[in-house]
């Protein structure tokens, strides 16, 4: 098991919301020979993040995130520096909240102590494929940022 | 009892993208005036997205449309395409395919149980506060859905959205070592299944006791408990129609409160889940299954659709046993490597497999080039609907005069009961800073 994992989240078929997997994808690339960092395309499974994250010394995770900022813009920020705004009726599995896992996943004493989180904020998310040209023209400048934070 | 005899139960569940799944109850003079559940479209949207696709890319593209069923899209998908093309797969990918899926089953079945059902059971409103009240539920909950994680991981190569799997075969085969180590993490297990039933038995009698003749829909198979072969049943009829024409049997219909299609077939509604598959296919079931349904005092014919999560407890004992039986006589075989090559051929098609949360439909058509021109996609939570709306209709004057919060608490432990599937295709952070 590598120690630093980067667990990149989202729908590609949700336009931006899939700016996680693209990231993924270019992400695994540059590290393919890393020893020491794994790339995980954990896609729309939330609650599997508990699983991911058990044993690592680092997290990493990208993700689309509504923040009230400029579209394009990532943010760098930790769990405790943020407050989740989803509102959850726990009517199905499907209402996954990232914070909301981690907090359990900390709980349960299982959650490592360094987790950073990438958020990008989107312009739009509805159905299709194919990323916004506001994030598109920015996939280099995320990468090498993300990259950064692994020094 | 509710003072007010003139009150609204109100539940909203508005998400950005995929519209909403609303309970509006109206009572008047002491009684129900009206109860409806509203809710959101089905992902009609994915079927545009697939139409032009080759086919080999079409189970990629499925596999997003749900987080937790993504393998069961990935096979729907695989199976129409296989149907379409009149490709045959061998005794080793089939086995392989159900054992993947079984993962599935037991992930979402464990998931449901322990995050959605399990806390309200033991009184608290979501599962973190049951880390400190009953901490070895929980980290026995934890345990069976890593289980859930790493089966589906050992064959389809990834927790979620897998990449394994291909019209005609495998991309990738898992060795048998990782079969052994599989076998070994499932039977140590068992003992973890056995704890979280007597849980939910020790719970059971806090399920609400509301029954109302239901028909069940599910896939019956030739001689074992299926969710991957066989025919399309119902309990009010013997008939059993080939998936192909599935739409004879779901029936699909407009309704005012819904963008999203309701199913029927012999009465106004239907309900497809683990309760049907048992209701369909209980006689089938491997002996430490059936022994647990018999436990739960779960018999053929329960129409109380809260017994849906009792259902699912029996299911994982089901998978469990007859995964343990299909790794069994996959070693025994040993794997061999089955190079896949599969020509593109004009054709239309249906892949019909048992989702956790019920059957699911996808039929497609394609040109001599491989690429897709027809896609229609049904999914379980669909045809539910309906169902969850008569169930309301029945259950909301038989509780009507409770006091609002345990009416409200009610209708929404009867929808999570169906597990729908609502908001899946996202999960995006929504945050602000302190």
């Amino acid at each position: 098991m590598k120690p630093i994992l980067i667990i990149c989240l989202g729908n590609p078929l949700m336009r931006d919301e899939g700016i996680g997997i693209r990231l993924a994808s270019e992400l695994s690339v540059h590290l393919a020979d890393s020893p020491d960092v794994e790339v995980m395309d954990l896609g729309t499974g939330g609650l599997s993040v508990i699983h991911a994250i058990e044993g690592r010394e680092k997290i990493v995770f990208v993700d689309c995130a509504i923040m009230g900022q400029a579209p394009g813009l990532m943010h760098r920020f930790t769990p405790g520096q943020v407050r989740s705004l989803k509102a959850r009726m726990r009517y199905s599995l499907h209402e996954g909240d990232l914070l909301n896992t981690l907090e359990l996943s900390r709980r349960l004493g299982q959650c490592p102590d360094d987790i950073v989180i990438f958020g990008i904020e989107p312009k739009e998310i509805t159905h299709g494929e194919g990323l916004t040209s506001k994030l598109e023209n920015n996939i280099q400048q995320y990468v090498q940022t993300i990259l950064k934070e692994l020094d | 009892m509710s003072k007010n005899k003139n009150f609204n139960v109100i539940v909203n569940h508005v998400t950005r993208v995929e519209g909403h799944g609303n309970i509006r109850l109206r009572a008047s003079d002491g009684k129900v005036e009206h109860v409806e559940w509203q809710v959101p479209e089905a992902p009609r949207f994915f079927e545009a997205m697939v139409r032009g696709r080759s086919f080999e890319d079409i189970q990629t593209i499925v596999s997003r449309i749900c987080g937790i069923c993504s393998v069961t899209h990935s096979m729907a998908a695989i199976k129409g395409i296989e149907d379409a093309m009149g490709i045959e797969v061998s005794e080793q990918t089939d086995k392989l395919r159900i054992l993947c899926h079984y993962g599935e089953q037991i992930e979402s079945h464990i998931l449901h149980v322990g995050y959605l059902v399990a806390p309200d059971l033991l009184g608290q409103k979501s599962v973190i506060p049951l880390v400190k009240s009953h901490p070895d539920v929980v980290k026995t909950i934890i345990r069976l859905h890593r289980l859930g994680n790493m089966w589906m991981e050992t064959i389809g190569g990834r927790m979620t959205h897998p990449v394994t799997l291909k019209p005609g075969g495998f991309t990738v085969l898992p060795t048998e070592e990782k079969l052994r180590e599989l076998k070994s993490m499932i039977e140590n297990a068992i003992p973890d299944l056995k704890t979280l039933s007597e849980v939910v038995f020790s719970l059971a009698d806090k399920l609400p006791d509301f029954n109302r003749e239901t028909e069940y829909i599910a896939l019956t198979g030739p001689d074992y408990y299926t969710f991957y072969h066989g025919n399309i049943a119902s309990t009010d009829t013997d008939e059993k129609v080939p998936v192909h024409d599935f739409e004879r049997v779901a029936n699909e219909y407009v309704v005012p409160q819904s963008t999203a299609k309701w199913s029927k077939w012999h009465r106004d509604s239907y309900a497809v889940g683990a309760l049907a598959r048992f209701n369909v296919n209980a006689e089938k079931l491997m002996p430490l299954a059936a022994e647990t349904a018999t436990k739960f005092s779960l018999a053929k014919g329960t129409c109380n659709p809260y017994f849906n999560n009792v259902a699912q407890i029996v299911e994982c004992v089901q998978v469990v046993e007859h995964g343990l039986q299909l790794i069994d006589s996959l070693l025994k075989t040993g794997l061999k490597p089955e190079p896949v090559k599969v020509e593109p051929k004009a054709g239309e098609g249906v892949g019909c497999v048992e989702a956790p949360r019920g059957i699911l439909f996808h039929r497609y058509a394609f040109d001599e080039k491989g690429l897709c021109t027809k896609a229609n996609i049904c999914i379980p939570t669909g045809q539910n609907h309906g169902n969850i709306q008569k169930d309301f209709e029945a259950l909301a004057p038989q509780i009507i005069d409770r006091d609002q919060d345990e009416i409200r608490l009610l209708l929404e432990m009867l929808v999570r009961s169906y597990d729908p599937c609502i908001s899946c295709s996202t999960h995006y952070l929504n945050v602000e800073f302190v």
